[in-house]
């Protein structure tokens, strides 16, 4: 019986921790660069110790960034745009809260909530060149979702050196 | 435009009663689709979210709870354009006057700026604001919809970060409601040239 209910909750366990099977797709099907962050590989991000980044990632577990550039391969079309988002929302039960345009640049936000709590938030940004996937298990204060692409992109060696390091 | 960082901080539900005028989303609908233009868009589900944002102050948290009972913002916008004053006469010819109050006009250097209301179904609340902005070389229509507190507007439009919104801070002094039988709000301290009247 012990051993029936460690199964359940490792089983529960492993489901929480998976990923959105929509990104795992796109990363599959396309190419470019797929990058995982745990809560403490997060926490190395924040070189400057700043305490507003470890605020805006206390309720993060885990976070897949994906890049694809849209020339390379079979290329990545507006219409794939189109069907990845769809996919979320249709397949993974995401549901849109924000989406803009400008500058030729897109940004859609994606949340999916679960007993009224967000548990997931995909945010998708991209332009004609590539295509950027921040797929969240947790969430993230949303006012501060551009501070941490921009954490990001500033600390690209430190994700270069986890990806070699997780690869 | 660029200046729409929408500073994430607004978030709404979408209730027939509170959805937005036909005009403007005839307006929305006919250009959204066109790259040119930029484009944002915020569901009611965002604002909700933002009713977690932890505060500083208890005047903080009122714009929080203001801005928790809006139901969606949409913005549309076009820059370096010569269409801008083109785009400012058709979007204001699109906004019947029986629904849409006016409530302010501002003439900003070479950007003329209107906000429009439309009343809802509870006193001192107004279901939708509309600015419709227009210059030499860009052009915004923006439209804020859900349960607004008129009191609570200039606070709001402070918090946004979009070009424009922030002279709704003049109605804090001014104060008026909609359909009360006063004038609506005017901006004074940057005397208009002209005064287009609807």
């Amino acid at each position: 019986m012990k051993r029936l209910l460690f199964l359940l909750i490792l089983a529960g366990a492993t489901q929480a921790l998976a990923q959105t099977k929509t990104t795992e797709k796109l990363d599959a099907d396309f190419s470019g660069t797929s990058l995982y962050f745990y809560k403490n590989t997060l926490r190395m991000l924040n070189q400057k110790e700043d305490p507003a980044f470890d605020d805006m990632i206390k309720d993060i577990e885990k976070i897949r960034f994906v890049m694809i550039d849209r020339n390379e391969g079979k290329g990545f079309s507006n219409a794939d745009y189109t069907k990845l988002k769809s996919d979320y929302m249709k397949k993974e039960s995401f549901e849109e809260i924000m989406n803009g345009r400008m500058d030729g640049r897109n940004l859609n936000v994606l949340v999916r909530e679960s007993g009224g709590q967000v548990r997931g938030t995909v945010i998708m940004a991209g332009d004609s060149s590539n295509l950027f996937v921040l797929d969240i298990l947790g969430k993230i204060a949303l006012e501060k979702a551009s501070a941490l692409f921009k954490m990001i992109d500033e600390n690209s060696d430190v994700a270069e050196k986890f990806k070699r390091h997780i690869d | 435009m660029k200046k729409i960082v929408v500073g994430f901080a607004m978030m709404l539900i979408s209730i027939a009663a509170f959805s937005q005028g036909d005009a403007v989303t005839k307006f929305f609908s006919k250009y959204q689709d066109d790259e040119t233009f930029s484009q944002v868009t915020i569901s009611s589900k965002m604002f909700s979210l933002l009713m977690d944002m932890q505060v500083e102050n208890a005047q903080d948290q009122e714009i929080i709870n203001a801005i928790s009972k809006l139901k969606g913002l949409r913005v549309l916008g076009k820059d370096h354009t010569r269409d801008g004053r083109t785009l400012y006469k058709e979007a204001l010819s699109l906004l019947p006057t029986k629904d849409y109050e006016e409530l302010m006009s501002v003439r900003d250097d070479d950007k003329d700026m209107k906000f429009f209301i439309r009343s809802g179904p509870t006193a001192g609340k107004i279901a939708e604001l509309v600015m419709v902005m227009g210059g030499n070389d860009d052009f915004m229509v923006l439209s804020l919809f859900g349960e607004i507190d008129l009191k609570a507007i200039g606070k709001i439009g402070s918090k946004m970060d979009i070009s424009g919104l922030d002279h709704l801070h003049k109605l804090d002094k001014n104060d008026r409601g909609p359909k009360d039988g006063k004038d609506p709000g005017k901006d004074t301290s940057k005397e208009p040239k002209e005064d287009k009247k609807n």
